[in-house]
């Protein structure tokens, strides 16, 4: 079988070394707030290319799984993101690492993106003629309804105020739409500004909202020389009965993290909110959510492990990519003198199913390093907030210059660290703003392609059992989550004493 | 006695040593050998995609033909602006050059003239990779050439589908032009980049589709695309049936589109270093090593030299320019 022959590949020496070296560097560079996995495997590029197209490969794949760990650990630490893909991990890792428990969230942590990345290889692997299909097969009225429910979704982040939770949305939907029409290629909102051309960096955004305005919230602390934790901190590994019975999040993100991964335009970002706000949904203790509920961090992270297989089936398939670090992972294919496309698979199959294999055997080592690993993360809680935050904003500046190797993102990295400052200080949670800022120009620029192929026709939508479904579900969701709401004031009102 | 003349004669030897070291020394710079430093290419697209790869294999074959090493950063944004921006701008010493598409600079100018750029910015060095822009359709939809598909338009207005791959790029130039020109109502979708506009092709949503040669080549040799037709000949093609394929002009439509990539260097740099630049560059496109990456690309290097490469974009800019006001305002 061509697995088995992948495997054989993989497994030789030198290659494990590298998959273990890529894997660690990837964990470290995710850690690092603002660094991210494409930059490390641009600057592998070269290094490889006296290599063999495996080898080569097999160490960016190994940086390519590792990040996805490392950043959740700066998200949980430090409610900074040390990627995009750990932003989501922040909202129930940092409540519970204020608790006192950070060994825990940790270890979670770990474990929820060892047991995705597990569970989407092996769906991806079973599955792969079936979501090689998918991927070529879905349309830009399938991703335009993927995103409305991921909209939809929001409420699930709301703590508080669902009214301010929606303006959230629209603002974000709103900052989406800076920069060119992407049909029209018309300027939005740019008012003059070249830099504005392309939109609002998602990455500055996100190195804002999350990095820079923690710093500024938590700036009033520097003073009374505070730690993140007085307390001794252990490491603490889920215990496998823990894990067996929060089993449903697991597989929520391995089927949501492989499914959106290998549908190339959706986006591996939105994934890990989506599976997010499921999980809530049908969790018993929802309200529990964001304050450090052990599901709210399993379900993204399994997530985010889940999607790097996802996105390699579309790479490997069809010579398309699902997003940036699997960008330059084609691009180097090319420059070892492999062609990327829909004939790889049968052409070059020991060099596919190596990679796959490789893919494997590099979530397990990023277990055992992130086990490892912990004890040196928690270290950093110790230490006093004033040494952190310089640290914090350098790291977040240096990761809004190099998403685009120029000084404008890290304006704009700043001015959202200002905007998202004010928003929480006003009690509108930011969260459902980033949520506008992703799924705002994957719905717009899907739903109006869309249209435009089926020549204006709205029935595209629905012209297909699986897009009845979506839509079926969609409306489903909103009625639910309108009674729910219904239940909750109704609730409120009953147990407040009467004035 | 004797040392006041050997003191004498060696003081007039001394002025004339002095005086050949002075003039020695105010000659070097001109003599100096450029390059002695590292030279920055700056590629104004993400890492990964097609002009990246071209960027970095020429970059490597610039390398060895230098001497010097060779670095390619990548400063993405407005679709290329940002980047050629940042070099227009910058150091006129030759130690910072531009890679880019011809028709990715002269589409964005046409479509955005209140950019601040423009080709009067630049020096060009050289042009070094020529690729037409090509039209191709899902095997299963039956077109095997434009006329074909632009009959169907014909006998049925507004039914056909043609997505390009991007909004405000060559490709929608190409769509407009071929529908001003042959009359027929055809949709034109524009895609937000090659790769969407790729997985519509192999998903058969649209009936065509046009974007840069050589995407989608393996594909084609397979005969699950079809190419039907292009906007430059495409006898630099590496696979040889495809060779003959018929262009817009062999079909009545008088109109070449294509992309050359080259290198730009900031307008004042100097001459000396200019002529330099222009010789590695040669060079390097005409190298063994880049000759392979053709190969393997799909498209054999070119070398045009700097003033006819000017004289090329130039052009271009100009019939963008016409294809805007004739069949897009």
């Amino acid at each position: 079988m061509e697995v088995l022959n992948g495997f054989a590949a993989a497994l030789q020496p030198l290659n494990i070394l590298l998959i273990f070296g890529g894997t660690a560097l990837g964990v470290l560079v995710g850690a690092l707030p603002g660094l991210s996995s494409p930059m490390a495997i641009i600057v592998l590029l070269p290094l490889t290319f006296g290599m063999e197209p495996l080898p080569a490969l097999l160490a960016m794949v190994g940086v390519y799984v590792g990040t996805k760990l490392g950043g959740s650990f700066s998200a949980i630490l430090l409610r900074t993101p040390g990627t995009p893909a750990g932003a989501c991990t922040a909202l129930d890792g940092y409540p519970l690492a204020q608790r006192g428990e950070a060994g825990r969230a940790l270890g979670l942590a770990t474990m929820g993106s060892t047991l995705g990345g597990i569970f989407g290889w092996l769906i991806a692997i079973i599955f792969v003629p079936l979501l090689a299909t998918i991927a070529v097969k879905s349309t830009n009225a399938d991703i335009a309804l993927v995103g409305v429910l991921g909209l939809v979704m929001v409420s699930a982040f709301v703590r508080g105020s669902t009214l301010k939770g929606l303006i959230g949305v629209i603002l974000g939907l709103l900052i989406a739409t800076v920069g060119l029409d992407p049909m029209a290629a018309v300027p939005r909102f740019t008012f003059g500004s070249v830099g504005l051309l392309e939109g609002v960096s998602f990455a500055a955004a996100l190195i804002g909202f999350f990095g820079i305005a923690v710093v500024l919230a938590d700036m009033p602390l520097i003073g009374s020389k505070s730690f993140l934790t007085a307390d001794k901190v252990s490491v603490q590994m889920p215990k496998f009965g823990e894990l067996l019975r929060r089993w449903k999040s697991i597989a929520i993100g391995a089927v949501y993290g492989t499914g959106v991964g290998a549908i190339p335009g959706v986006g591996a970002e939105g994934a890990t909110w989506l599976a997010y706000a499921t999980a809530r949904n049908i969790s018993p203790e929802k309200e529990q959510f964001g304050t450090g509920h052990p599901d709210g961090i399993l379900a993204p992270e399994a997530t985010n492990n889940a999607v790097t297989g996802g996105t390699m089936l579309p790479m490997l398939t069809l010579g398309i990519p699902g997003d940036g670090s699997t960008a330059v992972m084609l691009g180097a294919l090319v420059l070892h003198g492999i062609q990327p496309g829909v004939l790889l698979m049968r052409d070059e199959s020991t060099l596919v199913y190596g990679i796959l294999a490789g893919m494997l055997i590099a979530t397990i080592f990023m277990a055992l390093i992130g086990w490892t690993a912990i004890r040196a993360f928690i270290y950093v809680l110790t230490k006093d907030r004033s040494w952190l935050f310089p640290f914090v904003l350098v790291f977040a500046t240096i990761g809004a210059f190099a998403s685009s190797n120029a000084m404008f993102p890290v304006y704009v990295a700043l001015f959202f660290g200002v905007v998202g400052f004010c928003l929480e200080r006003f009690g509108f949670p930011i969260v459902t703003v980033v949520l506008g800022i992703i799924l705002g120009p994957i719905i717009e620029y899907n739903a109006r392609v869309a249209l435009a192929v089926s020549g204006g026709e709205w029935s595209t939508f629905i012209d297909a059992p699986h897009r009845m479904g979506l839509v079926i579900a969609l409306v489903a969701l909103m009625v639910w989550e309108v009674i729910q709401h219904r239940k909750q004031v109704k609730q409120a009102k009953v147990t407040q004493p009467i004035n | 006695m004797t040392i006041k003349t050997k003191f004498g004669a060696t003081r007039r030897n001394l002025a004339g040593i002095a005086a050949a070291a002075v003039l020695a020394f105010a000659a070097s710079p001109a003599l100096a050998e450029f390059p002695e430093d590292t030279i920055h290419i700056v590629v104004p697209w993400k890492a990964g995609g097609g002009t990246d790869r071209i960027g970095r294999a020429i970059a490597s074959a610039f390398e060895e033909a230098a001497g010097v090493s060779v670095v390619v950063d990548n400063i993405n944004g407005a679709g290329g602006v940002t980047g050629s921006l940042n070099v227009a701008k910058g150091k006129a010493d030759g130690y910072t050059l531009l890679m880019n598409g011809s028709s990715d600079m002269t589409a964005s100018m046409t479509f955005q003239p209140q950019l601040p750029i423009s080709l009067d910015d630049f020096a060009f060095v050289g042009g070094f990779y020529n690729s037409p822009t090509w039209i191709l359709s899902n095997a299963e939809r039956g077109y095997t050439s434009l006329e074909d598909l632009l009959e169907k338009a014909k006998a049925e207005p507004g039914t056909v589908t043609v997505g390009t791959a991007g909004p405000a790029g060559a490709q929608m130039l190409m769509a407009a032009a071929i529908k001003g020109s042959s009359g027929a109502d055809f949709r034109i979708v524009p895609f937000s980049g090659g790769a969407d506009l790729k997985k519509a092709l192999l998903g058969d949503q649209v009936d065509a589709g046009i974007i840069h040669a050589p995407v989608l080549l393996s594909e084609a040799q397979e005969g699950l695309i079809t190419v039907i037709g292009t906007g430059e000949p495409l006898s630099n093609l590496t696979h040889e049936p495809l060779q003959g394929i018929a262009t817009l002009e062999d079909i009545g439509i008088p109109i070449k589109i294509g992309i050359t990539r080259g290198l730009f260097a900031p307008k004042d740099t100097p001459e000396v270093v200019l002529a330099k630049l222009r010789e590695i560059a040669a060079e390097a496109a005409q190298s063994d090593g880049f000759k392979e990456f053709g190969e393997s690309f799909g498209f054999r290097p070119v070398w045009v030299p700097g003033d006819e490469f000017e004289a090329q974009v130039r052009g271009e800019l100009e019939t963008f320019q016409k294809i805007k006001t004739d069949f897009i305002d």
